[in-house]
């Protein structure tokens, strides 16, 4: 078949898009987000009383 | 021979919506179940439905005309959603996720307000993002207006005001979980659908005829990586779906309704698979369209010429259906964000904050149902433009906008409320602004990005920007001091 080559190049890409988000699989802990935005002093505060 | 199926479909899905609203009835929590559907989906259902919200009457029938016109590289605007898709399930699912089970968030403005605490960003985000989905909602129901004209000859205001009521009405009745079920089992029509057109294209044709009219027909178009484009344009035109989902309210309520966390890189290998087929099966339809077709005048026309051509009236009846639910999906998860958007975040939030559960559901039954009569009336206007370029600009104005916010939520924790609102408001002006006046060199959606990224940095970084913790009030310090 006469495909053009920009075509397989573009299936490759396409096949490491798939396989994109298997990355979540490696094992991590997300971070909790939910501190974001505030003030420093509360958030040292809610990581003392909260951390394990 | 069409009537026979699409009934069958229609009602499969008042079956899945009544389903869904007894299922609901049972629970507790009538607006968590309303709005997340209780956050216990699969990540089957899930990948299916967020793939097939991503994918509208523009992917199908849109893109296959302009790439019918400017070359197969029009592909790489699928390949950017496929990619958009990938960065959102690897990058902001897990965090979002998380962040929404500790908050016990609602809807993605839930996210905003608690991550900013800043009630003006709120009340500008909410407005945002009903303001920009109208167009984008009418765009599916002119889809559903096209295909009957020229499938089936009926006049297209009939068919939108038939679409647009059926739609409204299964979203009213089944809420969240009415609109991901019926988007998952669409989702699994659309994979179906994209693969057998894929393979029969594949087996009657040859790849190099597809190369050799295309070739023929438009110079560039099978050979060039860029068609009869230049890569800047390219670029501009395929940016948008890369960044523009991370920013989607109805995409990140998906997240926000997955049962377990684990589940996210399975629901996320499901939907880029989906939008991969979405590919291959847009470059086959449109190899085999310049084989069979006559040249075609009006680009929205192609696809639905080509199925009339190849297929026989019962597996043209299938495809027909397939189209409708591509439109259906997207304009099901438009509705209902809306909906919740104005009511909980703009109703409950700023009108009347101690409404009752099940009155806040009433409102956004209310909400949904009148934000769907817009729809169908901007759909109506005559004379409106290309399908594509109203999901362009939807696109476009999310990834210079609400992208930038949500990167504030998940991960930039010097992000002030004042930069994300600089990133709303520079990245909407400039986007649309660039759009009326013509672009000037550059794809809007560059421009605007390279306006907003300088004005998030300053509103972050200047110094006095970064909000003091406020002193504590009076009955705080009152309370500290009986504390002790």
């Amino acid at each position: 078949m006469d495909v053009p080559n920009w075509i397989w190049g573009g299936m490759v890409f396409a096949i490491a898009i798939v396989l994109m988000p298997l990355v979540g699989l490696i094992p991590r802990n997300t971070p909790d987000v939910s501190s974001f935005g505030e003030p420093d002093a509360d958030r040292r505060q809610r990581g003392r009383t909260e951390g394990k | 021979m069409f009537w026979l199926v699409a009934a069958t479909y229609a009602l499969v899905l008042i079956v899945i919506s009544l389903w869904a609203s007894r299922r609901g009835a049972h629970s507790q929590d009538k607006s968590g179940e309303y709005y997340l559907s209780g956050s216990g989906v699969g990540w089957t259902v899930t990948g299916l439905t967020y793939a097939a919200t991503g994918f509208s009457a523009s992917t199908v029938i849109g893109t296959v005309g302009l790439a019918y016109a400017s070359g197969w590289a029009i592909t790489w605007l699928i390949v950017g959603a496929a990619l958009g898709f990938g960065l959102c399930f690897t990058v902001f699912a897990p965090r979002i996720w998380r962040l929404a089970r500790s908050i016990k968030a609602l809807t993605a403005i839930d996210l905003i307000q608690h991550r900013f605490k800043s009630r003006p960003l709120t009340a500008v985000s909410s407005v945002m993002v009903v303001f920009f989905f109208i167009p984008y909602l009418a765009v599916q129901f002119i889809g559903s207006g096209i295909l009957f004209s020229t499938f089936l000859g009926y006049p297209a205001w009939a068919a939108i005001l038939v679409f647009g009521i059926f739609v409204i009405a299964y979203v009213y009745i089944g809420g969240f979980r009415a609109v991901v079920y019926t988007d998952a089992f669409q989702g699994g029509l659309l994979l179906v659908g994209f693969i057998s057109f894929a393979t029969l294209g594949l087996v009657r044709f040859d790849f190099g005829e597809m190369v050799a009219s295309f070739e023929a027909a438009v110079p560039g178009g099978a050979t060039s990586p860029t068609g009869t484009m230049t890569a800047l344009e390219v670029l501009g035109l395929t940016l948008p779906f890369v960044l523009g989902y991370a920013g989607m309210p109805m995409m990140i309520t998906r997240f926000m309704s997955l049962g377990s966390k684990r589940d996210v890189p399975f629901a996320g290998l499901i939907a880029c698979l989906l939008a991969i087929a979405a590919g291959v099966f847009m470059v086959i339809a449109v190899g085999m369209a310049h084989i069979l077709l006559e040249p075609v005048e009006i680009l929205d026309h192609v696809f639905p010429l080509l199925v009339i051509e190849v297929f026989p009236p019962v597996l043209a009846a299938g495809f027909l259906t397939v189209l409708l639910a591509a439109m259906m999906s997207t304009a099901d998860s438009i509705l209902h964000v809306c909906g919740t958007t104005l009511s909980r975040d703009l109703y409950q939030r700023y009108i009347k904050p101690d409404v009752t559960d099940k009155r806040l559901v009433t409102v956004t039954r209310v909400s949904v149902a009148i934000v769907g009569a817009f729809g169908i009336g901007f759909a109506l206007l005559p004379n409106l433009p290309v399908l594509q370029l109203v999901v362009q600009w939807t696109f476009g104005v999310y990834a210079s906008t609400m992208t930038f916010v949500i990167i504030g939520v998940c991960y930039w924790r010097r992000m002030t409320a004042a930069a994300a609102m600089g990133a709303i408001i520079v990245g909407a002006v400039v986007y649309v602004g660039s759009n009326l006046l013509g672009e000037p060199g550059v794809p809007a959606v560059i421009l605007a990005i390279a306006c907003v990224i300088p004005t998030v940095l300053l509103l972050s970084y200047l110094p006095g920007m970064h909000r003091r913790p406020s002193p504590p009030k009076q009955e705080e310090v009152l309370e500290l001091a009986e504390e002790r």
